[in-house]
């Protein structure tokens, strides 16, 4: 798979496995990532099954009681944004791509790298673990409230809980390494020529969604040990009767929790506009104000949260705050989205597969996004919380940040990674039944969400009003197994092309980021020549040109034309 | 900095915690709360200037140092109207 | 500056802050927040419960006194060291650092006692809240205090070696963080409360 350039013999663990090079640590990552999004997929099937077919023993699983029920749904979420949004978007994309487009030879800190990928790895196994302990797996929700999550006999989970805070604990702390690296490796090690305004937006945004990161889990850390202390010493931090306050989790939860789907967000933006530039033949509508834009959301996105606890008995006046500053954020978001639309507008657009997932990212995101104003709006959302209208919104933002955007990146940057080109007939299909099924499931559950259906819930045959909604459950389901079939293609496409892909040329998309330069794979080093770059990386259609493109570290002396920033 | 600086501010140090002990002891108003927790600031300051180089450092390591600060100063106060003054929630 | 650091300044573009101490300034960024977040949980809690008073009361004065300057003399002694560095004297350096491990270590030992003697007086974590957020804050620090004697030992070992003598600053910076905790500890759990 890859070639190293000097003579620089390792061994098979210290190539692959205990390796330093950030284009491995990026590839781990992605690799443990992708298994886990099955592991949630196969829980998502199963809770399903469950919903539409109560009490009926699921193909592959077994009967569904309400306890598994809860675990099933937490641990779903908890797998679903740690161990496949994290490690994928931002620790894999991250740390693969940004040494690579900003033309350094690996990260800052590369065994500090490498200790984080292995917390990251370690991190996982406790998780898996909580699977197997007597009790079961975490039960309380993802958001883990006390009391109930507080004390083991409220779930009757005991190991379980503990493993699981345990392993997101680990889960931070591997984000924090990576976040270290990623700011350093962006203003320490930037190849001649590279200033910060010229500077591809992916790593505008990887930096911006760790500081987010940084700066927002430390509270929910504290927090974590004091829930730790609850559940195994019996101290009352959370507990009403012993002077402590369940509300204090719900703020610490959420004051990290909101900036965290930003976390997920901006690196998904990221490849999105890669992507859409390069297959509009268009530099990027508004490259700056795309940047102010992050810089405004992720400043605000720090005083939105308490819009997760309008229904929790919070301050009235506190819910009005969070509402206005709710809505606020609305606004930096829909200029970026614009600024890619105007992007689009009179380009050149070639459908290839990371342009569709791309696109699809954007259309889905943005449902997502407008039925987030419902919810942020107190009024309507004292009617809609824990129901599946939340549900649906948080689905029709998180499914396509997640896995639109990480099937993009892969489509994209695959030729790189391994050298060969994936099947575009494949990438098609699995692109079809994708966008297809995952709308199949969703929209019945913005149905039956207005009308009401509760959330976390293990059986809806029990609640007389519930009943008229069945048969969108069983739509919602036939939509999940379709999706999680779909994916066949893809796995197919990704491990076919590895051995039968056509041979990858250094530059299969005339792209102009840096990484588009180095062989394909990058050896261990990266560049075989040291690029010095001239201008920003969106010089494409420009009127001048012979080309449509124009790579960031080509000289102005062979490059006719208009010279840019 | 001179070795002899790092020795003053030292000795500054010392008179403070010694000022803030004393403090604590005979003072038994609000003003003399306030009063500790000023001269934990001054103490503070002075360690992250002198012994931690901050005022010689980069001006954009300050700014992003006094962010997190910032905010965990917004979780304080956005937390007050709810865990500080809480009405009848049992326990509190 | 070292030969690794020549050589990146012929190949990047020229940093503003040297890498090692910017690594070292991040991870302080989060710890500031981890930390942080601690303290606005005890403050809130604090505030919230007068009644803590009595509690917080049994505190042991003393040894936080010294403690505090058992710390303040060994950010002396680091900041020292780091002088001593930048002076090209390793040895003076690795004096001075040795001192403020010992001087670490006092503090742990000087926790323990205290630690002891509140667990004998039925002073438990279990006793109420404020115990329970006391030995939280007061542990954290002490696991801090913990992890800044392995790293400063770490160095030690380097620099006796003549490798990393960069480093001294970057694990000093360290250090005086935790002391820094430890001045806004003092006063919340130990004066505070006798006013």
């Amino acid at each position: 798979m890859y070639y190293t350039q000097q003579e620089h013999h390792v061994g098979f663990w210290r190539r692959y496995l205990f390796s330093t090079d950030h284009k491995t640590i990026g590839l781990q990552y992605m690799i443990t990532g992708l298994f886990m999004a099955l592991l949630g997929g196969y829980l998502a099937y199963v809770f399903r099954m469950q919903l539409a077919y109560p009490n009926e023993s699921v193909p592959g699983y077994g009967p569904v009681g309400p306890d598994a029920y809860n675990a099933l749904v937490t641990m779903h979420g908890t797998i679903m944004i740690f161990w496949v949004a994290m490690p994928i978007l931002v620790s894999g994309f991250g740390n693969y791509l940004v040494p690579l487009m900003l033309g350094a030879d690996d990260m800052a800190f590369p065994r500090l790298n490498m200790c984080s990928y292995w917390t990251f790895l370690v991190s996982t196994l406790v998780l898996l673990a909580s699977f197997f302990v007597p009790g079961g797996a975490m039960s309380g929700g993802w958001t883990a409230y006390p009391p109930l999550s507080a004390r083991m006999d409220y779930t009757g989970v005991e190991w379980g809980g503990t493993l699981w805070i345990l392993a997101v604990a680990l889960e931070f702390a591997s984000a924090f390494m990576g976040g270290i690296n990623i700011l350093a490796t962006t203003l320490n090690m930037r190849t001649k020529g590279m200033t910060l305004y010229r500077m591809p937006i992916f790593v505008w945004m990887q930096n911006a969604a760790n500081l987010i990161f940084m700066f927002s889990v430390g509270p929910l850390v504290a927090g974590a040990l004091m829930l730790l202390a609850d559940r195994t010493l019996g101290t009352g931090f959370f507990m009403p009767q012993q002077g402590g306050d369940p509300l204090l989790w719900q703020h610490l939860f959420w004051f990290f929790g909101h900036p965290e789907v930003y976390v997920l967000l901006l690196p998904s933006l990221g490849m999105v506009a890669e992507v859409i530039t390069n297959f509009a033949r268009k530099p990027i509508f508004g490259y700056r104000m795309i940047i102010y834009s992050v810089m405004a959301s992720g400043i605000l996105s720090f005083i939105v949260w308490a819009h997760h606890q309008f229904v929790s008995g919070i301050n009235p006046r506190l819910a009005v705050g969070f509402s206005i500053t709710t809505i606020l954020i609305s606004v930096p978001f829909a200029i970026i989205v614009f600024s890619f639309l105007a992007t689009l507008w009179r380009g050149s657009i070639q459908f290839k597969t990371p342009m569709l997932f791309a696109l699809g990212m954007l259309a889905e995101f943005l449902i997502g996004g407008v039925t987030g104003i419902h919810l942020g709006t107190t009024a309507t959302d004292i009617y809609l919380h824990d129901t599946y209208f939340v549900v649906a919104h948080f689905h029709y933002t998180m499914f396509p940040v997640t896995f639109f955007g990480l099937f993009t990146g892969i489509y994209y940057w695959y030729p790189k990674m391994f050298g060969r080109m994936m099947s575009e007939k494949l990438g098609w299909l699995h692109f079809a039944v994708t966008f297809v099924a995952f709308n199949v499931i969703f929209i019945p559950l913005f149905r039956y969400g207005l009308a009401g259906h509760q959330r976390r819930i293990y059986d809806p045959s029990l609640f007389e009003n519930l009943v008229p909604f069945q048969h969108l459950h069983v739509i919602a389901t036939i939509g999940t197994i379709a999706l999680l079939l779909g994916q066949i293609p893809f796995i197919l496409n990704f491990f076919g092309s590895m051995k039968w892909g056509k041979k990858a040329e250094r530059n299969p998309w005339n792209a102009n980021t840096l990484e588009w330069q180095t062989p394909s794979p990058p050896g261990h080093g990266n560049f075989d020549v040291i690029p010095t770059v001239y201008r920003w990386p969106y010089e494409y259609s420009a009127p001048d040109r012979e080309e449509d493109w124009c790579p960031q570290s080509l000289a102005p002396a062979t490059a006719k034309g208009v010279k840019h920033v | 900095m001179s070795r002899k600086s790092y020795i003053n501010i030292y000795v500054i140090l010392l008179v403070s915690v010694l000022v803030s002990a004393l403090l604590s002891y005979f003072g038994h108003t609000k003003l003399a709360l306030v009063g500790i927790f000023t001269v934990a600031l001054i103490k503070a300051t002075l360690v992250l200037a002198f012994y931690m180089h901050l005022k010689t450092e980069q001006r954009w390591v300050r700014w992003m140092l006094g962010s997190a600060v910032a905010c965990l100063v917004i979780l304080f106060v956005g937390l007050i109207p709810d865990i500080v003054h809480v009405y009848g929630r049992m326990g509190g | 500056m070292s030969e690794a650091q020549a050589a990146t300044m012929d190949r990047y573009e020229v940093p503003s802050v040297v890498t090692g101490r910017m690594g070292m300034w991040w991870f302080l960024a989060s710890e500031i927040v981890i930390f942080g977040g601690a303290l606005v949980c005890y403050l809130l809690s604090r505030w919230h419960h007068p009644d803590w008073a009595e509690s917080a009361a049994h505190t042991n004065e003393v040894i936080g006194l010294i403690n505090t300057v058992v710390l303040l003399t060994s950010s002396l002694t680091m900041v020292l060291a780091h002088d001593a560095i930048h002076h090209a004297q390793p040895k003076r350096a690795l004096r001075l650092m040795g001192v403020t491990v010992l001087l670490g270590v006092c503090f742990l030992g000087l926790k323990a006692l205290e630690y002891t003697h509140e667990i004998q007086e039925g002073y438990t974590p279990l006793k109420n809240l404020f115990w329970s957020y006391y030995y939280f804050l007061t542990g954290l620090h002490a696991l801090h205090i913990v992890a800044g004697l392995v790293a400063i030992v770490t160095v030690m070992r380097g620099l006796a070696k003549g490798k990393n003598s960069q480093r001294v600053e970057y694990v000093g910076i360290y250090w005086h963080f935790v002391d820094v905790v430890w001045i806004f500890l003092f006063p919340l759990l130990y004066l505070a409360p006798k006013i």
